[in-house]
């Protein structure tokens, strides 16, 4: 079952070309930016890479997270934690709605979310970090 | 407590220990999940301790200190999870006693505290439509459970 709700985005421009605006994130050992939530995040992440993760996982998660946060503004950080086989999952809750991103250590990436209320699952997985539009619109609401 | 066989089930009201890892101590569903070694095995088990035989300081000796949280489940709670939606075609995860083995040697670890390890069973369905999302359902349950109890930093 799918319950994905119509993204809305108050702005002007297009996702795409939000998209095409955030290419040039900076490196997740990159801590320059004043995104002071983000940069805690890295700090965390950078304490498993070599351990946990590889240095691959935790750019790919960075820079999906720091796109996210730019087109989706006010997107806590979330949950961030190591899984076996050195994935880094990210995870996002509120009182109705759970949003999980997995990136995987062949740098694939698998988004879940849970509709706490109506029991609705989804999930996408895709063979990179994607903003997808599912993707956008789960996090909405838990924006 | 008396510690069981490998493979019997924990006493009703038992408390179990799970270390793990996160940048905010909340307890994640990444907690939960397998990892390729332990599907491998002939039953697959998520690594958890008898809080009554191992204490937490134990735990994380025992772990290496690898981790930096652990907390807390009751194997009741554990035993009335269902995945959401319902299928009745997926079994309810339990907890069994199971040797613990240092990871070196491959031989049962003797380290304090082994005897209490046990382990959570069937987080490792297959064959159903939608397994996947339903399996992650069960991992975001038993994270909910784990943060609404106790937790503590290592």
């Amino acid at each position: 079952m799918i319950a994905v709700r119509p993204i809305e985005f108050p702005q002007t421009e297009t996702v795409a070309q939000v998209r095409s605006l955030i290419r040039a994130t900076p490196s997740i050992f990159d801590t320059s930016t004043a995104d002071h939530p983000l940069v805690l995040a890295k700090q965390f992440v950078s304490t498993l890479v070599g351990q946990e993760i590889s240095e691959d996982v935790a750019e790919r998660a960075m820079v999906l997270l720091a796109d996210l946060r730019q087109v989706l503004p006010g997107l806590d950080v979330p949950t961030l934690a190591p899984g076996p086989d050195g994935l880094l999952g990210m995870t996002w809750e509120n009182a109705r709605y759970h949003v999980n991103i997995e990136v995987l250590a062949d740098g694939s990436v698998e988004y879940f979310g849970e509709d706490l209320i109506s029991h609705a699952l989804w999930s996408e997985d895709h063979t990179e970090p994607t903003l997808s539009d599912g993707l956008l619109a789960q996090l909405q609401q838990v924006r | 407590m008396q510690r069981g066989n490998d493979g019997d089930k924990l006493p009703a009201g038992a408390l179990i220990l799970r270390l793990f890892k996160s940048s905010d101590g909340t307890v994640p569903p990444e907690a939960f999940q397998l990892s390729a070694k332990d599907k491998q095995q002939d039953v697959p088990r998520l690594s958890t301790s008898a809080e009554a035989l191992c204490t937490r300081a134990q735990a994380h000796a025992i772990t290496q200190r690898r981790y930096t949280h652990a907390c807390s489940l009751n194997v009741d709670d554990v035993r009335a999870l269902r995945p959401d939606p319902d299928d009745p075609r997926m079994r309810s995860p339990d907890v069994e006693w199971e040797t613990a083995l240092d990871p070196s040697s491959g031989q049962p670890c003797t380290q304090p505290g082994a005897e209490g390890h046990c382990g959570i069973t069937e987080l490792d369905q297959g064959g159903l439509a939608n397994i996947k999302a339903l399996r992650k359902s069960l991992y975001r349950q038993l994270a909910r459970l784990a943060n609404d109890r106790a937790r503590a930093t290592l």
